[in-house]
């Protein structure tokens, strides 16, 4: 196995822009999430045409901005304002914002009666609540998971030119050359995504939420459902492999909530998000951010790891009946 | 003479369809066989499962002494393949290749070096070792593809069709590697569709055809069987027309060929029958342009038993 795992080290090097993203694009990435979930927390601004701003309000949210026209779109996206309020004849405002109808109405409260309906928490709230570190690492998942599928390129290559049969009928069997892709994935993935945040850590005593400890266990369980996909994926699917995973690590991870706590009434959804792994690791990471242990996720964990088993034995079962059939 | 590898009753089927069907040869060490067949015939099946990269329906298989079915992780220590595609690493260079897939059977250090190195000389790729095979011709490919598959020094070296689509230079270099190979004490069985190929190298000669042994033997065993066959091709002034010429009462002719501008006549040797060929197409208002005779070959032989062209 060690052969194979040194000729990955080997060709991989020659993948430049695998290495480009694992090496430059992850860190930066992790970098940017750091500094995002530390200063989430900042005054939104609501632009109010001319002098329609209401007396008397006090909101820790959003800042009440008066502007001489209506701000074009581009300042909605890059997050200058977050939206656009004109006062109309009836006294309530005409609101213009890519936020939500929840968040629309609350604007609307805190314009007409001076504050905000008191179950309302707006985004930033809710990011201050999650903690610095789940944010951080709910940021990561989705990359570790599109990332994971990018390092398992070899494997498909090794397919479709004809060295995977050539390297099976010499003495090493599927399950070693699964194991040695596996191993290689995982440590591909683990070290650009641990080492920038250990470092920023360690170096310039950034806060990220957990003791380095914990995010080398939570970023170990995480790397290995990742690399559990991505080998599934991989084994699966011939082509477009990226695409695919890309879909399904965005898709899972939105409704997984790890960029933002979902909540639905929709037991269905609902069900399905909890059928999610990443919603178990994002129950986990939000845990014992907050001073629980390990222990009292051992279910969570646990299905983590089975649904990583799951796709492992899936992929070599696969991998496995396609060689008996003679496709390689 | 002790064989390196004993087929019995081997069958193997894609779905419904029957692609080797009881299939029974033996290759005796030290020997080159050359496995001559069509497109199709079944020669990649046979090497597939005797690569134990395929699994056979029924039928036994014994390499080296060894069961497929029981011993195959001993099979594959004494085996090398060189599959049809290649299958080698653009990326890396040609010592890195060969180096790799030799470690994959257990060799490893300066024993490792050197069969690397011996490898790359045996193919003639030595000089360009630090070379990645991105920059080499098919050829070089080819070569490369072989000298991966013989770096462990395996016994027994099966060989699927590894000279397609390469240049004359470099085909002849690999049938020369082949010889020493032998020399030096590999046996080797050599699937191909290039007649010229078995011709040049092979002690004995498999005809596989429908996925079954139909003929086998050296060249001269398997010509012996036509030695008493001529075959004549005439060049014509235009496309013959199959009715236009009258062969029907001349008995010796034993096939005839209609080709774009000429035509090929097989006939008994022992009947003089060329001035009746020749009077039959003249008859027909045809003018000979040009004439040529071949006693039986490989291929006449091949035609005969298949009755299918090797290059079809």
């Amino acid at each position: 196995m060690s052969i194979l795992l040194k000729n990955n080290f080997e060709r991989i090097k020659h993948h430049k822009s695998v290495l480009f993203i694992a090496c430059i694009v992850m860190p930066v990435f992790i970098c940017a999430a750091i500094y995002i979930s530390n200063h989430s927390t900042s005054h939104e601004v609501i632009a109010i045409l001319n002098s329609d701003i209401p007396a008397d309000i006090s909101c820790e949210q959003y800042t009440l901005m008066s502007v001489e026209q209506q701000p074009p779109l581009s300042a909605f996206i890059n997050g200058t304002y977050a939206a656009f309020a004109k006062k109309r004849t009836d006294g309530t405002y005409s609101i213009i914002t890519l936020k939500g109808k929840q968040d629309k109405e609350a604007i609307q409260s805190l314009l007409t009666t001076g504050r905000l309906p008191a179950d309302y928490r707006g985004d930033d709230l809710k990011r201050k609540e999650r903690g610095i570190g789940t944010n951080i690492l709910g940021f990561i998942t989705m990359l570790v998971l599109m990332q994971g599928v990018a390092l398992t390129t070899l494997y498909p290559e090794d397919r479709s030119n004809g060295t995977f049969r050539r390297i099976l009928s010499a003495p090493c069997n599927e399950n070693q050359y699964l194991a040695a892709q596996f191993i290689f994935t995982l440590i591909c993935i683990y070290a650009p995504t641990f080492a920038p945040i250990a470092i920023i850590h360690a170096l310039f005593g950034v806060e990220i939420g957990f003791s380095i400890a914990d995010i080398a266990v939570l970023l170990l369980l995480l790397t290995v459902f990742a690399t559990a996909f991505a080998l599934f994926i991989a084994t699966v699917f011939d082509r477009n492999t990226n695409l695919i995973a890309t879909g399904i690590s965005v898709v899972t991870c939105i409704i997984a909530g790890c960029f933002i706590e979902i909540s639905t009434n929709n037991p269905v959804l609902a069900a399905i998000c909890k059928m999610i792994p990443q919603t178990e690791f994002m129950e986990l990471v939000h845990g014992i951010e907050f001073g629980k242990n390990y222990f009292q996720f051992r279910y969570g964990i646990a299905y983590i790891l089975l649904c990583s088993l799951f796709f492992v034995a899936m992929g070599i079962s696969i991998a496995k009946r396609r060689i008996l059939e003679g496709e390689y | 003479m002790t064989e390196a590898i004993i087929v019995k009753k081997l069958n193997k089927s894609y779905g419904q369809k029957p692609v080797i069907k009881d299939l029974r040869f033996s290759v005796f060490q030290g020997e080159i066989v050359g496995l001559l067949g069509a497109n199709g015939a079944g020669k990649s099946t046979t090497i597939n499962i005797l690569s134990t990269i395929l699994k056979h329906d029924s039928g036994s298989v014994l390499i080296g002494g060894f069961d497929l079915m029981k011993d195959k992780s001993k099979i594959k220590k004494v085996v090398g393949i060189v599959p049809q595609d290649l299958a080698i690493y653009e990326e890396i260079s040609a010592e890195k290749n060969v180096s790799f897939f030799a470690s994959l059977y257990g060799l490893n250090g300066a024993g490792l070096k050197a069969n690397t190195s011996k490898a790359l000389q045996q193919v003639g790729l030595y000089e360009h070792r630090t070379e990645k095979p991105k920059t080499f011709s098919g050829g070089m490919k080819r070569r490369l593809n072989i000298a991966c598959a013989i770096a462990h020094a395996p016994k027994l070296i099966i060989m699927d069709e590894p000279t397609v689509g390469i240049d004359p230079q470099s085909r002849n270099h690999i049938l020369k590697s082949i010889l020493t190979m032998r020399e030096q004490g590999a046996t080797i069985l050599y699937s191909t569709h290039y007649m010229e190929e078995v011709e040049a190298i092979a002690d004995r000669i498999l005809i596989l055809d429908e996925g079954q042994i139909i003929a086998s033997g050296t060249k001269d065993e398997l010509c012996q069987r036509y030695e008493n066959q001529i075959t004549y091709h005439f060049t014509l002034d235009r496309q013959p027309e199959e009715q236009g010429i009258r062969f029907s009462g001349l008995s010796m002719i034993k096939s005839v060929t209609y080709e774009e501008q000429g035509l090929t006549v097989t006939v008994g040797i022992s009947n003089q029958g060329l001035s009746h060929i020749i009077t039959a197409i003249l008859s027909a208002g045809y003018q000979i342009k040009s004439m040529s005779s071949k006693e039986a070959s490989l291929e006449t032989v091949f035609l005969d038993l298949t009755g299918k062209s090797l290059r079809d």
